[in-house]
């Protein structure tokens, strides 16, 4: 049943393209386009003396790419709400929880293929990929999280269309955090923030190499998010697990 | 045969509003049972709690003898459902979709396979079971999505408008299903707007109205309640005032189309010619006289004050 669960999700994911291929063409767009801009001022952004700015925005490309693979989950059960199939799933005597098992799934999926892509990208245009066992073991736990947040907010708002807006909140979010700039570059209230931002924590445990770092981040926040998910799907097929 | 849906004051309330209010009924082994009402009426809120998609505020509901609330997993075990929204996930083949839900209601390999060949057979949708299911017309998604509710084979299945927005052919396909399930032992409970789907189907049926149950009881026995047949007469838009005014003197007004005067006919169908002497006296000229029998349609006029917003017949429906 659960193989099942996940294959369907999984299958449903790679029929769309438009469900996969931005978050794997995206963020390295990002990371060529801010390269491109910011590449020869890293001493000016506070990088250290040397440090190429493609290996400091390698980071951001896998969160940028984490968010793609959450809004991708939490769309596909938005659309099984609207649609029905939610009701259908939640009509069969498996326990509830099952519903999210396969989105969840294939956001591990797609968020392992793209880390696992980037580091082979990034690494290909000359970007130090040491932490590389950070992000292929990040990137999946990332997107769960990501999932687990996109389909709490889109099973209590009931609609799909929440997500545009949610991506680019979150998107936004990454602007106050390290993913992009240094956040010791940032002053005042805004890299007060930013130094508390668990998307700081993130890409400061992904440049540093620091898998407990940013995979306990990144577990911490899935734990939460999750939760808050399995509380959504409760309250709206019936409010039992 | 005992009962296998009953229903004691259940109610559901959403803050202030409420939605299910009070609502009693049992529907009894191997019978259709529908549940008629305008929208808004609670008709799905209904279904919802039936099938513990939904908790209800108070009140009790057994299915095949247990009870919705404290043993919702068990429930649904026993039950299939058709809800209003077709619910297929369009990615997916046909076959695809039946793997998948004989493995969620825990049916084996071997079982699931040969249900899986019954029902695509018995639906007609052998031709199309590999194909995605974004490629099936309406119809079709609606007979995929009935087969889908039986391949663990349930004791009482839920349909909620289970043939609106369908073509009339696939209507009446459906309605054929429903009967031969029916005569199989399973038990069946419909909402509806078609009042003909009803009144082809059911023996038994409940008017619901802004969450109480208006009527229920037998077709039958309603219609003969109503006692009056219904005279309806078409005249031209330049004479209807008048006609009303006069036929207004022999029954009370009943609803119809705006190109229609009705009336109930207490005295029966023996007053008809009394009426048309009156019309003739006031030279009108009638172009339709009809006298009808009391239907389903005049049980919710008499029980709720109005026709049923969207009572459409399976000629006229889409």
């Amino acid at each position: 049943m659960t193989a099942l669960l996940v294959r369907r999700s999984v299958a449903g994911m790679a029929r769309q393209p438009g469900a996969w291929l931005p978050g794997l063409l995206f963020p390295l767009l990002i990371a060529a386009v801010f390269t491109a801009n910011y590449g020869r001022a890293g001493v000016l952004l506070g990088l250290p003396e040397g440090a190429s700015y493609l290996s400091f925005i390698l980071p951001a490309a896998v969160i940028v790419g984490g968010l793609y693979a959450g809004v991708a989950a939490g769309t596909a059960v938005t659309s099984d709400l609207t649609g029905g199939f939610l009701s259908r799933m939640a009509l069969t005597p498996m326990p509830r929880a099952m519903i999210l098992v396969g989105p969840l799934a294939a956001a591990a999926l797609q968020g392992l293929l793209q880390g696992s892509l980037f580091v082979l990208v990034f690494g290909a245009l000359g970007a130090e990929t040491n932490g590389a066992e950070a992000v292929v073991c990040t990137a999946p736990l990332l997107a769960v999280a990501m999932a687990g947040l996109t389909i709490a907010l889109g099973l209590k708002a009931g609609t799909g269309e929440i997500m545009i807006s949610l991506f680019g909140l979150l998107f936004l979010c990454l602007f106050v955090s390290s993913a992009f700039f240094p956040a010791g570059y940032m002053q005042g209230w805004f890299g007060a923030v930013a130094q508390y931002s668990p998307f700081t924590w993130l890409a400061d445990g992904l440049r540093a190499g620091d898998l407990a770092k940013a995979a306990g981040t990144a577990l911490g926040l899935g734990v939460l998010t999750v939760a808050w998910a399995l509380s959504a799907l409760y309250r709206t097929t019936g409010g039992e697990p | 045969m005992g009962p296998q849906v009953v229903v004691e004051d259940l109610t559901r309330v959403f803050g202030a509003r409420t939605v299910v209010a009070g609502v009693d009924f049992e529907v009894g082994e191997g019978e259709i049972f529908a549940v008629l009402g305008p929208n808004g009426a609670g008709k799905s809120t209904l279904i919802r709690m039936l099938t513990t998609l939904l908790k209800p505020t108070s009140g009790r509901a057994l299915i095949a003898g247990i009870d919705v609330a404290s043993r919702p997993r068990e429930v649904r075990k026993v039950i299939g459902g058709v809800l209003q929204e077709t619910s297929v996930d369009q990615l997916m083949t046909g076959v695809e979709l039946m793997r998948l839900q004989a493995a969620l209601h825990g049916l084996g390999k071997a079982e699931a396979r040969r249900r899986t060949g019954e029902l695509l057979s018995r639906f007609g949708l052998d031709g199309v079971a590999g194909d995605r299911v974004s490629t099936y017309s309406g119809g079709t998604r609606r007979r995929l999505d009935l087969a889908l509710s039986l391949l663990h084979r349930p004791k009482v299945l839920f349909l909620d408008e289970p043939t609106t927005g369908i073509d009339p052919t696939s209507r009446l396909a459906v309605w054929d299903e429903i009967r031969a399930l029916r005569d199989e032992g399973t038990t069946v409970m419909l909402t509806t707007q078609y009042l003909e789907e009803a009144d082809r189907l059911c023996r038994d049926v409940a008017i619901l109205v802004q969450g109480r149950i208006a009527r229920s009881g037998a077709v039958d026995r309603l219609k003969a309640e109503v006692d009056a047949p219904t005279l309806v007469v078409g005249v031209e838009e330049r004479v209807r005032a008048r006609t009303a005014e006069i036929l207004a003197g022999f029954g009370p007004a009943r609803a119809r189309s705006d190109d229609e005067i009705a009336i109930a006919l207490p005295g029966g169908t023996a007053e008809t010619a009394a009426v048309v002497r009156a019309l003739d006296e006031a030279a009108i000229t009638v172009d339709r006289l009809q006298v009808e029998p009391p239907s389903l349609d005049d049980v919710f006029a008499e029980a709720t004050g109005g026709r049923l917003e969207g009572a459409l017949t399976a000629e006229s429906g889409t």
